[in-house]
């Protein structure tokens, strides 16, 4: 009876201790499950937001461009053009000898005229969905050409996909991106670029016979690359990149056309 | 005195040892944590200077309890602090946090002065503290899910600091709940309650001193 009495005064502690820890445990294992979500969706949202952050920033610099552009057309251009006519004038009444100084200058501005038009038009986006894609990088790799430093051999056996807007004046900064770069720091002799389809993705390849970099140096120097990554991040691209010091460098980005 | 002896070797002494080593990883680490956790160590120190008094009171004029009596109200106090700091809680809540704190400290006065004498278990000063402890966790628990940070759950000291007082605490509210009816009834105080407690208490600071590791771990993460 008294064992009995003594087995009574333990079942209500251990059965409500026990109870007590099982829901403990659901709730701290309840918790993990609830916070992993919310975290997963902190992060999705911290992406979201850098995402628009990187997004509003391009539409700036997209913006100064374009005001750039606009002051090399309007003011510059204007100005240089201003400056060809006078020589004009000036060469009717110069003498043979200055005749000649003259026209090596108006030779000089033409050059300079044509040169900022074309600048004009590469800072400009909205010459670039004027021309489309294609026809703004074949009219910027013919101005390259002409400097005959670099000889730039391009292919495009395909026709240009209709891309979601705002895509293409992404594609067309990373071009001028990788072409600046090349010209600045490759010391590059030839270069071949190739557009491509390949099971639904966009194939865009630059590769220079260049003096080549290490990877690690040029990001921790520049924001050349990482703005470059950071574009293509922002319209889902890949970017792939390798260089060889004294080989040349090669560049890839790969867009999935279903996005 | 053999089982006394035996008891001592088998139960406190691993226990003292275990808060030795908490507030060793604590005083370590020191100058590299955030003050909230340095509050965590000095609250490891109170802990073991009690349960340590607590021990030789027992062997000398047995009877420990009166340290229980002097620290509760300090510990009440130093986790309010401490949660202060870690929630960083908005008006309301802050002042909700501070009357918690009065009223746990006020209740432990008058519980030594007129309820429960310094020669007995402050059984419910500390049920009080638990309670309080218990909120503070469940308010921790949800400024996690409200700002998660971009650290992992098993990196966040706050976590395991929380989930080792939740355990602790609960099993302590539940136990000494029924300490006073559970002692009339059978005349004496059942030994599993305590073995409970202990179990508890090797749940608790371990999770302590992960709750001090991971801190350190958090801050060269850099997130703060």
């Amino acid at each position: 009876m008294e064992t009995n009495d003594h087995l009574h005064s333990y079942i209500f502690p251990v059965v409500v201790g026990t109870l007590l820890f099982a829901l403990l445990a659901a709730f701290i294992i309840y918790f993990i499950f609830v916070y992993q979500r919310a975290r997963q969706k902190f992060e999705w949202e911290r992406q979201q937001f850098k995402q628009a952050l990187l997004q509003a920033e391009v539409e700036i610099r997209e913006n100064t461009l374009k005001h750039v552009s606009r002051e090399l057309h309007d003011n510059v251009g204007q100005i240089a053009s201003l400056v060809k006519i006078n020589l004009n004038l000036l060469s009717t009444d110069a003498r043979e000898t200055e005749k000649q100084r003259i026209n090596e200058s108006l030779e000089l501005v033409r050059r300079m005229i044509q040169d900022i038009k074309a600048l004009s038009v590469s800072l400009n986006n909205e010459d670039l969905s004027k021309l489309n894609f294609t026809e703004a990088i074949e009219k910027d790799i013919e101005r390259i050409n002409n400097f005959e430093t670099v000889k730039i051999i391009y292919t495009n056996e395909i026709v240009f996909p209709q891309l979601k807007p705002g895509v293409e004046v992404f594609l067309y900064r990373m071009f001028q991106e990788i072409m600046s770069n090349m010209l600045k720091h490759a010391e590059a002799t030839e270069a071949k670029m190739r557009i491509e389809l390949n099971r639904g993705k966009l194939l865009i390849s630059f590769d220079d016979n260049g003096k080549g970099f290490d990877r690690e140096e040029a990001l921790n120097k520049g924001s050349g690359l990482t703005n470059l990554s950071e574009r293509c991040r922002i319209i889902g691209a890949t970017l792939e990149l390798d260089s060889i010091r004294e080989k040349g460098t090669g560049v890839r980005i790969i867009l999935p056309l279903e996005q | 005195m053999s089982s006394q002896l035996t008891l001592f070797l088998t139960r406190y002494l691993p226990y003292l040892l275990l808060l030795l080593v908490t507030v060793l990883i604590g005083l370590r680490r020191y100058h590299r944590m955030s003050k909230p956790f340095r509050l965590l160590t000095i609250l490891a120190c109170i802990i073991f200077v009690c349960e340590t008094t607590a021990r030789v009171l027992a062997y000398t004029i047995e009877n420990g309890n009166s340290t229980y009596h002097i620290s509760v109200p300090f510990q009440i106090l130093l986790y309010t602090m401490i949660y202060k700091e870690l929630v960083k809680p908005g008006k309301k809540l802050s002042l909700v946090m501070d009357l918690c704190c009065v009223l746990g400290i006020c209740f432990s006065l008058v519980n030594t002065t007129w309820i429960q004498p310094i020669t007995k278990l402050p059984s419910q000063a500390i049920c009080i503290q638990a309670l309080i402890v218990i909120f503070y966790s469940l308010v921790q628990f949800y400024d996690l899910l409200h700002q998660p940070p971009t650290l992992p759950l098993y990196l966040q000291p706050g976590f395991w600091f929380s989930t080792g007082n939740l355990v602790f605490y609960c099993t302590t509210f539940f136990i000494l709940g029924l300490f006073v009816p559970v002692k009339t009834a059978l005349g004496k105080t059942p030994e599993w309650e305590y073995t409970v407690l202990y179990i508890c208490c090797w749940i608790m600071y371990p999770l302590y001193i992960i709750a001090l590791v991971t801190e350190q771990k958090r801050r060269r993460h850099g997130d703060q």
